[in-house]
């Protein structure tokens, strides 16, 4: 009887003790304790660290507001988790992630914050490209925090030794410098083409394509446009890469965790690469001689952004503001310099950000050809579509760079999927 | 007009019969709530659409079956009968013959037997991210085995041609001691009297094996076709960690292009439609072969 009676008083003990924690942010607002906002991230090495340490700033120097802060998992795997999190009401107030492209997806959630002007501290500066890969119907549904782009790594040795003095501007002189740099006797070559069927494939494609001059989208963006003879151009360059001046090894070095060839190049197996500033320390890691370049051009210079996004859900008001107040004080120019400075590689999106003392006396910035080249960087569309619409042009591209199709056949493959999608999706 | 009597008993048999009620209704109720009800929730929404987040759908009809066979469904269907197939026969095969070599009274077995355990006891994504870096061209173990030899490189895992098989054999090196486990406590079962028997009869060698040998360890085979099969109809690990369902679809299994349309294209309904015929292939595969299990194990005491 007596052990009865001490199973109710524990139970009692534990749902209050429950209830109590549940309540905690209303409870705490209304005590004058902090309203605690949960954030979830995926962010890893040093940029986990250097969150870790901003939250910590933050919490020290907020009396109003304390930010839980919570790695969830990697970034591109967010989406699974916050999905079931929404779905039961348990989702975190901020997220901090890196693929926009899931946000017109989260917007029917009807949770997602509309951010347009909320944020004092975004730089109007803010190249537009990354505002507008965070906006959807007019919406900005994120905010923008962190750059990222892919500019040519070349390696300085291996060019020396070929005789060449310069690194390539066009993707003619990549072609000529890849049959001086190719040695298939000694397993050498110019360049990686990045095999697969990833976004990282399509991503990187992009980024020819609008060299080339073309566009993903028609002009009224009611179908896509990447089968214009631009689009063939621009894929039929790779293809020749690969089967016609055979600079590029018929081989994927795509990881399920890596797509982009990095081991090709630190291998020395290929001499150039398209990748982005993350990779800056696993190169000099491995003691390469490396230069970075512009991506070269076609007709023009381009890139494409992958950016940091920070979501905000409405959970409730006073989390909401505390979430606000923290993003204001994230995004003022001289925290976004100090959190940056911290992670080698780092791209800020404000020009103020790269002139502060604090970043510039860091190792970050030594990704400045990937900031100057951020003017030329162009977004990918924002659509619920895109996902889909990337799978289906990323497996016809893997097939042209297996040769098992011919470009124009290929992307008129994909345009017909695409526009089918798009259709479905009424975009 | 008299009341019939009830038999002598029929009271506490009623009650015991309650009582055995009661007992099971807490293991009915999660069973219910976790896997009926999530079954039947499917089934309902692979006939409406939607989007992840939505819990107001919209009656579709069969459009989201029509869907999956728009968008490669069918294709992954068939990707996932061939790596049934590859899977089963080859996890079986090469169980049994694992086992009886080390059913063999060889010095060393056990420190052998122990080898094909630990594949077992290391999770698949462990195990999955070592074999990515074995195959890995140029720089994989693997490679470097057939550059050794003279053999040119082969991109296992990138290679449409490739992919799938050596997913197969991973799958196989990873439950492989499972099924070796299985067969040695079924050809340890037999009867030592039964086989020295078979000897004095002269059947020796292939002989005993396949006359005594195996129609005396049939329930055990059945067994792990059934586990096997059901184990490769839903495999997702492997193929996630190994290939994320590439190159270009060429290990999209069904269980993959669920996770697939549901949370990279958010296609709910597609998904929900999927996993549905994945049910019910499973479903009636499971009861034809219990069936033939059930046949096997008779056979097999008889």
């Amino acid at each position: 009887m007596r052990r009865h009676h001490a199973g109710v008083v524990l139970t009692l003990v534990g749902t209050l003790a429950l209830t109590a924690s549940m309540a905690g942010p209303q409870v705490a607002a209304s005590s004058g304790k902090p309203v605690v906002v949960r954030m979830w991230n995926g962010a890893t090495g040093p940029g986990a660290t250097a969150l870790t340490y901003m939250v910590n700033w933050f919490n020290r120097t907020h009396k109003d507001v304390f930010i839980k802060n919570r790695f969830i998992t990697q970034s591109d795997q967010l989406l699974a988790k916050l999905s079931t999190a929404l779905k039961v009401n348990a989702e975190p107030t901020i997220l901090l992630g890196d693929t926009p492209t899931d946000g017109p997806e989260l917007m029917k959630s009807g949770k997602l914050l509309h951010l347009n002007g909320t944020i004092p501290a975004i730089d109007k500066e803010v190249y537009p490209a990354y505002v507008k890969a965070a906006t959807y119907r007019g919406v900005q549904f994120a905010v923008p925090y962190e750059g990222g782009d892919y500019a040519l790594y070349y390696n300085k040795a291996e060019f020396k030794a070929a005789g060449i003095k310069h690194p390539p501007t066009t993707w003619a002189q990549v072609i000529q410098d890849g049959k001086k740099l190719t040695d298939p006797a000694k397993n050498r070559y110019g360049i990686y083409v990045p095999f697969g069927h990833t976004e990282w494939t399509v991503w990187t494609w992009e980024g020819m394509l609008w060299a080339e001059g073309g566009h993903f989208l028609n002009k009224s963006k009611t179908a896509v446009a990447f089968d214009s003879p631009q689009g063939i151009a621009a894929l039929t360059l790779w293809h020749n890469l690969l089967y016609k001046y055979k600079v590029a090894p018929l081989t994927s070095f795509a990881t399920p965790a890596n797509s982009d060839g990095e081991q090709a190049f630190a291998s020395g197996l290929v001499a150039m690469l398209i990748d982005g500033s993350w990779d800056l320390t696993t190169f000099k890691s491995a003691h390469i001689d490396y230069g970075v370049t512009y991506f070269p051009a076609i007709k023009e210079y381009a890139t494409n952004t992958g950016e940091g996004v920070i979501d905000v859900f409405n959970t409730s008001g006073p989390q909401v503001h505390g979430a606000i107040e923290f993003i204001d004080w994230l995004m003022t120019p001289a925290h976004l310099a100090k959190w940056f400075s911290m992670i080698p590689g780092s791209m800020p999106i404000e020009p103020a950000v790269l002139k502060d003392p604090v970043y510039v006396k860091s190792e970050a910035p030594y990704a400045n050809v990937f900031n100057a080249e951020q003017k030329y960087a162009h977004a990918r569309p924002t659509l619920v579509s895109y996902p889909q619409i990337s799978a289906v042009l990323g497996k016809e591209i893997d097939l042209v760079l297996h040769n098992d199709i011919s470009p124009a056949k290929a992307l008129a493959v994909a345009a017909k999927q695409a526009n089918a999608i798009l259709k479905a999706n009424h975009e | 007009m008299r009341r019939p009597s009830l038999p002598r008993g029929y009271g506490q048999r009623r009650r015991r019969q309650l009582f055995g009620y009661i007992m099971v209704l807490p293991t009915f109720g999660l069973t219910f709530l976790f896997t009926i009800f999530p079954l039947m929730e499917t089934l309902f929404r692979s006939f409406y659409t939607g989007n992840l987040f939505s819990s107001s759908h919209v009656f579709a009809g069969l459009a989201n079956y029509a869907a999956l066979v728009q968008s490669g469904g069918i294709a992954s269907l068939g990707t996932t009968a061939v790596y049934t197939l590859g899977f089963v026969t080859l996890a079986t095969v090469l169980g049994l013959l694992s086992a009886l070599l080390l059913n063999l009274p060889l010095p060393g077995g056990q420190a052998v037997r122990t080898l094909f355990i630990i594949p077992l006891v290391v999770p698949v994504v462990a195990t999955a991210i070592v074999w990515v870096t074995l195959f890995n061209p140029y720089f994989g173990a693997v490679d470097a085995l057939l550059r050794f030899f003279g053999l040119p490189s082969v991109n296992w895992l990138t290679d449409p041609r490739f992919a799938l098989p050596t997913v197969i054999m991973f799958s196989t090196w990873q439950y492989l001691g499972q099924n070796v486990i299985l067969f040695l406590a079924g050809l340890k079962a037999i009867s030592r009297e039964v086989l020295e028997q078979a000897s004095v009869d002269g059947a020796f060698g292939a002989a005993r094996f396949f006359r005594v040998t195996l129609p005396l360890i049939m329930p055990t085979v059945a067994v792990i076709v059934v586990i096997a099969t059901i184990n490769a109809l839903q495999t997702f690990t492997q193929i996630y960690v190994i290939t994320r369902g590439g190159p270009v679809g060429s290990t999209t299994t069904a269980a993959f292009y669920v996770y697939q349309q549901a949370f990279q294209f958010y296609n709910t309904g597609t998904a929900d439609a999927m996993a549905s015929i994945i049910f019910a292939i499973t479903l009636v595969i499971t009861v034809l072969e219990t069936r033939m299990l059930r046949r096997v194990g008779a056979e097999g005491h008889a």
